[in-house]
Order: structure tokens, then C-alpha cells, then sequence
């Protein structure tokens, strides 16, 4: 048995207020859900959106119902509880569908399964949308974002390898004509410049550097001995500048050492100068006791002699301090006569082992600086002190042809150096530039193919749905030519436009000259149409109340097309309010055997969504006969409603003679008296059933038989009559039994329906296949 | 029931097919490819990778068609 809904739970989600358990038969591909206007058809479908693809269903499309995660849970019930529950058959665990952070959230292995839902709104969308809004409505099975992301990808990618292309080349552009104008420079050798540069850069950079390395040595040391010689110099006469003002002061010194022998005076004197202004006599001295002292004029001679004291101290400081200066002087000399030696020493190394011509023309005779050539630094005495002068004096001579040479070695290496570079950034970028140029042609090359494919892919889809659409049309409106055409404007983007042939006139917009009627089916339709594409053959397809304004012969081509067309997908679904449609089916109009027919109750906010299968005309009849207590008139009015459903399908079917009226209503006399005697009498139904021979039955008696309790229908089962009241329980139920008996011989056991297809044989055909069935006999009425 | 195939999915593979048949890609680049494009989840910089390496490959590089 094919995989298909086996129930379908929802709790706490829209109109279920109660836990409710919708259950479905696997075995039939179709099924039909009815339900009088808010009775919760859209919550079941919503539902089998919500699980199947996470979508909030039909509340989307409903202004004033955000946030969606609010309006789908039931009324007095909350968001944790909400709850929908979808088990296939042969899947071991269900799908459950629950609210997580505000969207759907789904449980179970894997994916579930995908559900295609149409609804009334979206065929609106289909037809008489803008272009750009029917893109949308169809853009689930049309629209490209993966493969357009990845496309536009690959052209940014083409974008970003032309750069580099560009890049490559100008670099080696720049490079070439750097290298073109040296080889101008250097006066064009050879044939062009870039074999030139190519030679040139041959040349190994090292020997070059080598060489300018081995020169700056040679002048750093011609340099740090210039900078010892000078250092030595001004050392040299700092020092004796302050030697000469050490001699100075050691004799200023020495001419007072006469007054430091004085040393004892300048205490008695400074004793004096405490003593007399104290004394007791001061008139008399203190040592001789004559008399005769002046105090005042003693005391200003002791002050000048001590004046002149203090002097000879100062230049005992001053004669201290020149000193040190003399001595910190020489210490300083006689480093930079060291440094001298060492940077002579260290020049020596340098010059004799140069090879250079400014160094070889110094002519610079060793044997002279035996000290400057030892292996050591020599220590400082002043034959060697002599030779470090002598020789720094003699190299000085090739201090500036050296700088001169070796400015021009930088410059050959310089140029060597850019000549490599831009040797290699050719070469480099040559190479860049044709890498990307051949990336560039292959990365356009699939672009060329995905472009294509996309183009094609699009084009073929809308053919295919095109033609398939006008198949299905056809099925539903023949011999109109109803023919719908769709492509992608090339000048808009997610743009499909539509056009129709109307009346021979083509392209004009379907709309325009179609009837309601016409564009609700052309929109189902197109649905199914892309659903049979898209489908893969396990989909659910969901109508949800999509069809409402056709007439009956077009409603019936419409239940055969769906009918027809439930083998290309997984199960098919339709919701609807429109109970014609149910009564058909319910009365053999239809395949009921491969209809699964659920009937939806009225909707409270206490008992939510009530739901009921719902029982065929025969099968209901039946159970009206057996049932106990046995309801009479219920009985009756059933067998004659379904008797009158069985004769109009007969009559219409024979084009039996009926008096005209201006509706078609007729009552069962009119009706039993449409059958001549030649069809009455030719009337039989035959049953080919697999490995069985063919059951035949003569429907004349059956008709004559009916006939004459067909009273029954209005005297029990349509009015209040006394004589009704007569009729014994028994003979209603007879009644019955003889047109269960009747259903029993026309309605096909396999397919459940009226034998109503015209094959181009001797007989009517019912839904069955070609060699099993029921078949009904004439295909024509001779009476007529 | 399976899952049917989303139209990226079906021209992706078709896309492949076609890729495959000019050798446009090299064939070690094919079996992520499709998953990749059909989900737009490539960048411009991945498919410099998958060009290049298309490029220095061997079978790639001698059946390259020039536009």
C-alpha cells in the first residue's frame, strides 16, 4: 500500500480547542474533507501545512493576525500545548510539529513529508495577479535562488579573474618599460630590451656586493681613523691648554708658600680680633703689659692682614681644581692616542687586504708599519703611535676615488637588482596574465553552461506546465481550446507573464475573456500541473476550497480530472463546502471506492472540530433498513432520493424522452416514465471481475418490480396519509432492498461508481479498466 | 513517502551532467559540486579554487572550450 496519511492529530492549534483525531485511509488516494463554512476544514489544512512544511498556513496571508506564532494557537490554550501530529503508514514514528521560539518546529526522522497546498487565494494570485505577484504564488516550484546565487557567484568570480588579468598585465607593462628604458639608457645592445635585461640579469649580484660591502669597510676605517685623529688632536690641545693652567697655578702657589709659613700668625691674629673687643685693659698689650694700644686702628690692621690671608687659600682651591682638569685632560689624550692606534690598526687590516686600484695605487709600503700589520692590536708607544699617523696620513689620498667607486658599484647594483625584478615580474606576470586569461575563458565557459541550463530549464518547465495545463483543460472544458500560455518576461526579473487563445485570437490575457469559472479551473490546473512536474509522484496535494462557480457537467469533468490525475501524486486532498460535490460521490456520480469521504461537524469553542465519516448513498440505505428501531419513513425517503439519483443519472445518460420544464426537476413517476419499452427491455449490466465469467444481469424486471412500489417513497416517506400508515414495515423495507438491489447491478464494486464512460463500444464503461468492471447495456436507446 | 526534489536540486544535476560531459571541471571537483550550487551556499572565491584547479588539471586543462 502506497505510504499515505493514517492520522492526522492536532492539539491546541487554531480551531482545535479539543484534542482531535483526524483519521485518513491510506488505501484511497483521495480524500475528501466536507464542511460547512467554519467548521475547521482550514485548520486541518493549516495543520498539514504547519507539520509538513513548517509553515504558519493559511493566517499568513490575513492582515491583523501578527505574530503568526500568536494566532495559531487556540483560543484559551498556549503556545507549549500547541501540538500537531501526522503518522503515515508504514513509518514507524509520527511527525510531531510543535511551537519553538515562535516558529514551527518538527520532530521525527528525517524530513516530513512535503505538502502542496492550493489555496482559493493563491488562484487569484495565479490569474489575475501582476506578473511578479504570480511569480510568487508559483516561485516554489519555478524560482532558482540556489542555482542564481551560485551563477551570480561565479560571475563575481569572472569579475575577480578579469581583475588579476588586468592587474597582471600592467605590472608586466610597468616592468617592461622600466626595463626598456635602461636598455635605452645603456644605448640599445643587442636585438630587443628584454633579452638584453634577460643577460644582463644573469650577473651574479653577490660579487657586486661583495665588492660594495668590502669598500664601505675600507671607508668606514679611513673615517674612524680620521675621526681618531681628529679626537686625538683636540684631546691634545685641551690637554695642554690646561697643562699650561696647572703650571700657572702651581706658581701662584709656590710665591705664597712664603705666606703659608704665616699659617700661626693668621690663628694669634684671628685670636687677637676676638680677644680685643673683650679685654679687660685694652689699652695695655697682653703680651709686653705697655700701654699705649689703640684698639680700634689694631683691630682694622688685623682685619686687612687677615683679608690678605684668605687670598692664598683661594689659590690653593684654584691650584687643586686646574689640577684635576690637567689630569682628566691627559687621561682623555691618551685614550684617543690609543684609538688612533687601534683605528690605524684596524685600517691596515683593511687596506692590505684590498685588491682595490684606488688602495693598490696608495703604493703603501708594509714593511714601514710592521706595528699596523701585527695580528694584534700593538700597544701604545710612540714609534707605534708614529706609524698609526704615518699611515692614516698615507691612506687619506684614497678616501674619495673609494667613495667614488663605490657610489658607482651601488649604482651597478642598483640597476642589476631592478633589472632582475623586472626581469621576474615579466616573467612573473606573463605567466599570471595567462593563467587567469585561461581561467577567465573556463570560468565563462561554465557560466556559458549554467546560463544556458537555467534558460532552458525555466523555458521547458513553463512549455511543459503550458501543455500540461492545456491537457488538463481540456479534460474539464472540451473542444473550448482553453490554451494558457506562461513565460519569464526576459525584461524583468522573477516577471511571468501569461497569455491565452481565446476564440482563435491569441496572446491576449486570459482574464480578460475567460469566465470565473474557466480561470478558477485553469488555476487549478496550472497548480496541479506543476505539482505533477515537481511532485517526484509521493507528494500531498492539498485543494483547499479552490473550486465553487462551475456548473454540474463542468464540476463532474472536474471530479473525473481529479480523479484521473490522483495516481501522479502521493495522496490528494480536497477541502470543500460545496456539498453537491460530496452528494455526487455519495450517489455513485464519482468513484467513490477510491474516495475517502470525511465529513466535518459544526465547530464550538468547547467541542472544537467534530468530524465523521461519512457513508455512501447504498451503504447508508442499507443501515437505515437494518437499523432497529426501524425508522420507516427515514427508510423510505432515502430509497426513493436515491432511487430518483440512480433513474436521473439513467435518463440523462439514455437522453431518455422527459416532459420540458423549465428546471429539471423530476419527480420519480417522470423519471421511471422516461424509460421506453425498447430500453426497459434491452437494459442489463455485465460484471467482468479477474478470472471470473462475466456476470450478467436484466435490469427490466428490476425497473418493472421498483415500479410498482414507488408509492411507498411518498405516501411513507413524503407525507402525512393514512393510507401510508397501512404499510406494513416489511414492505418499505422490501422497497429498499429492491433498490439497494438496482445500486447493487449498476454500481461498479470496484471503482464505486454509475458505468458513464463512452469507450466507442457496444456499452457504457465505469471507472474500472478495460478488461474488469461493470458495463451497461445499450450504449444507445433504441427508443430514441 | 520521500521528500521530492526542489528545482535547484533537478537543474543543478542537469548542470553537473552538462559540466560533465564538456570535462569543463575537473572530475575530483564534481562530487560536492552540486550540493554547493544547488544551495547557493558557493562564493566567488570558491569558484576560483574549483576554476583553477579545473585550469591545472590535466584532463581539465586539454578539453578547456574557448568562448
Amino acid at each position: 500500500m502506497p505510504k499515505r496519511i493514517e492520522k492526522l492529530s492536532l492539539a491546541g492549534f487554531r480551531g482545535a480547542t479539543v484534542p482531535v483525531d483526524i483519521p485518513f485511509e491510506p488505501a484511497k488516494p483521495i480524500t475528501l474533507i466536507f464542511g460547512e463554512n467554519g467548521s475547521g476544514k482550514s485548520t486541518i489544512i493549516d495543520a498539514l501545512d504547519f507539520v509538513c512544511n513548517k509553515e504558519f498556513g493559511s493566517i499568513v496571508e490575513k492582515s491583523g493576525t501578527n505574530p503568526k506564532d500568536q494566532y495559531v494557537v487556540s483560543l484559551k490554550s498556549a503556545a507549549k500545548d500547541l501540538r500537531v501530529t501526522l503518522k503515515i503508514n508504514g513509518e514507524p514514528q509520527p511527525w510531531v510539529a510543535t511551537l519553538e521560539r515562535g516558529l514551527p518546529s518538527v520532530s521525527g526522522k528525517d524530513h516530513a513529508p512535503r505538502a502542496r497546498i492550493l489555496r482559493r487565494s493563491q488562484i487569484l494570485k495565479i490569474i489575475n495577479e501582476r506578473p511578479a505577484d504570480r511569480y510568487k504564488a508559483l516561485e516554489g516550484f519555478i524560482a532558482l535562488p540556489g542555482i542564481e546565487s551560485s551563477e551570480q557567484a561565479l560571475r563575481d568570480c569572472i569579475q575577480g579573474i578579469k581583475g588579476d588579468f588586468e592587474n597582471a598585465t600592467r605590472a608586466k607593462t610597468q616592468s617592461e618599460a622600466s626595463l626598456s628604458d635602461s636598455w635605452r639608457d645603456e644605448g640599445k645592445p643587442g636585438t630587443d630590451f628584454l633579452t638584453w635585461a634577460k643577460e644582463r640579469g644573469k650577473a651574479d649580484a653577490s660579487v657586486l656586493r661583495a665588492s660594495v660591502a668590502s669598500l664601505g669597510e675600507i671607508q668606514d676605517a679611513l673615517a674612524t681613523a680620521q675621526r681618531a685623529v681628529d679626537s686625538w688632536g683636540l684631546s691634545l690641545k685641551d690637554r695642554n691648554e690646561k697643562e699650561g693652567r696647572f703650571q700657572k697655578a702651581e706658581q701662584a702657589v709656590k710665591a705664597l708658600e712664603a705666606a703659608a709659613k704665616e699659617s700661626d700668625l693668621i690663628d694669634l691674629l684671628k685670636d687677637a680680633q676676638k680677644y680685643l673687643p673683650h679685654a679687660i685693659r685694652p689699652e695695655e698689650c697682653p703680651l709686653c703689659e705697655r700701654p699705649g694700644v689703640e684698639v680700634a686702628s689694631l683691630l682694622n690692621r688685623i682685619a686687612v692682614r687677615l683679608a690678605e690671608m684668605n687670598r692664598t687659600a683661594l689659590l690653593k682651591t684654584a691650584l687643586d681644581t686646574s689640577k684635576k682638569a690637567y689630569e682628566t685632560a691627559l687621561t682623555t689624550n691618551t685614550n684617543d692616542r690609543a684609538t688612533l692606534i687601534l683605528s690605524a690598526w684596524t685600517l691596515a687590516g683593511a687596506l692590505s687586504k684590498s685588491s682595490v686600484p684606488e688602495v693598490i695605487a696608495l703604493h703603501l709600503d708594509w714593511l714601514k708599519f710592521p706595528n699596523m700589520k701585527a695580528a694584534t692590536s700593538p700597544s701604545d708607544t710612540d714609534e707605534v703611535f708614529r706609524e698609526a699617523q704615518t699611515l692614516q696620513i698615507s691612506a687619506k689620498a684614497c678616501l674619495d676615488p673609494l667613495k667614488k667607486r663605490r657610489e658607482a658599484e651601488t649604482r651597478a647594483l642598483n640597476q642589476l637588482g631592478m633589472i632582475q625584478r623586472g626581469v621576474a615580474s615579466v616573467q612573473e606576470n606573463t605567466k599570471k596574465a595567462e593563467d587567469s586569461e585561461a581561467q577567465q575563458k573556463r570560468a565563462q565557459a561554465v557560466l556559458k553552461v549554467i546560463e544556458k541550463r537555467r534558460k532552458d530549464f525555466t523555458d521547458k518547465i513553463l512549455a511543459d506546465i503550458s501543455k500540461e495545463v492545456g491537457d488538463l483543460c481540456e479534460v474539464i472544458h472540451p473542444g473550448e481550446g482553453v490554451k494558457v500560455r506562461f513565460f519569464l518576461n526576459p525584461s524583468f526579473r522573477n516577471s511571468l507573464e501569461s497569455s491565452a487563445e481565446f476564440a482563435g485570437v491569441k496572446d491576449v490575457p486570459p482574464q480578460a475573456y475567460y469566465s470565473e469559472s474557466h480561470l478558477d479551473t485553469i488555476g487549478v490546473c496550472i497548480f496541479m500541473a506543476l505539482a505533477k512536474r515537481f511532485g517526484g509522484g509521493d507528494e500531498i496535494v492539498v485543494l483547499d476550497d479552490v473550486v465553487t462557480s462551475v456548473d454540474a457537467p463542468h464540476m463532474e469533468r472536474f471530479m473525473d480530472l481529479l480523479i484521473s490525475q490522483a495516481s501522479h501524486f502521493g495522496q490528494l486532498i480536497v477541502a470543500t463546502h460545496y456539498r453537491p460535490w460530496l452528494e455526487r460521490f455519495r450517489h455513485a456520480r464519482g468513484p467513490s471506492a477510491s474516495v475517502q469521504l470525511l465529513r466535518l461537524g459544526p465547530w464550538s469553542l468547547t467541542r472544537g472540530i467534530r468530524h465523521g465519516r461519512i457513508k455512501v448513498a447504498v451503504e447508508e440505505l442499507k443501515d437505515a433498513v437494518a437499523a432497529d428501531p426501524f425508522d420507516r419513513q427515514a427508510v423510505a425517503s432515502k430509497a426513493g432520493i436515491f432511487l430518483e439519483s440512480l433513474l436521473d443519472q439513467l435518463t440523462l445518460l439514455y437522453k431518455c424522452r422527459m416532459p420540458r420544464v423549465p428546471e429539471p426537476d423530476y419527480t420519480l413517476g417522470e423519471l421511471m416514465g422516461g424509460f421506453g419499452k425498447g430500453l426497459r427491455t434491452a437494459l442489463k449490466s455485465v460484471v467482468h471481475a479477474d478470472g471470473k465469467p462475466p456476470k450478467e444481469t436484466s435490469i427490466t424486471a428490476m425497473l418493472d418490480d421498483i415500479d410498482t412500489f414507488n408509492w411507498i417513497r411518498n405516501q411513507v416517506g413524503g407525507h402525512w396519509n393514512f393510507k401510508g400508515f397501512d404499510v406494513p414495515d416489511a414492505d418499505v423495507a422490501k422497497y429498499a432492498q429492491r433498490i439497494t438491489d438496482l445500486a447493487e447491478v449498476l454500481i461498479c464494486v470496484g471503482c464505486g461508481s454509475l458505468p458513464t464512460k463512452n469507450r466507442g463500444e457496444s456499452h457504457w464503461h465505469c471507472r474500472c479498466g478495460e478488461s474488469k468492471g461493470l458495463r451497461l447495456f445499450p450504449l444507445e436507446n433504441p427508443d430514441n | 513517502m520521500t521528500m521530492d526534489r526542489t528545482p535547484d536540486q533537478l537543474l543543478a544535476q542537469e548542470i553537473i551532467a552538462d559540466l560533465r560531459a564538456d570535462r569543463l571541471l575537473a572530475e575530483k571537483q564534481m562530487a560536492g559540486l552540486a550540493a554547493n550550487l544547488e544551495s547557493g551556499k558557493l562564493k566567488p572565491e570558491d569558484w576560483r579554487v574549483i576554476v583553477e584547479m579545473a585550469v591545472d588539471s590535466q584532463q581539465g586543462g586539454k578539453n578547456a572550450k574557448a568562448n
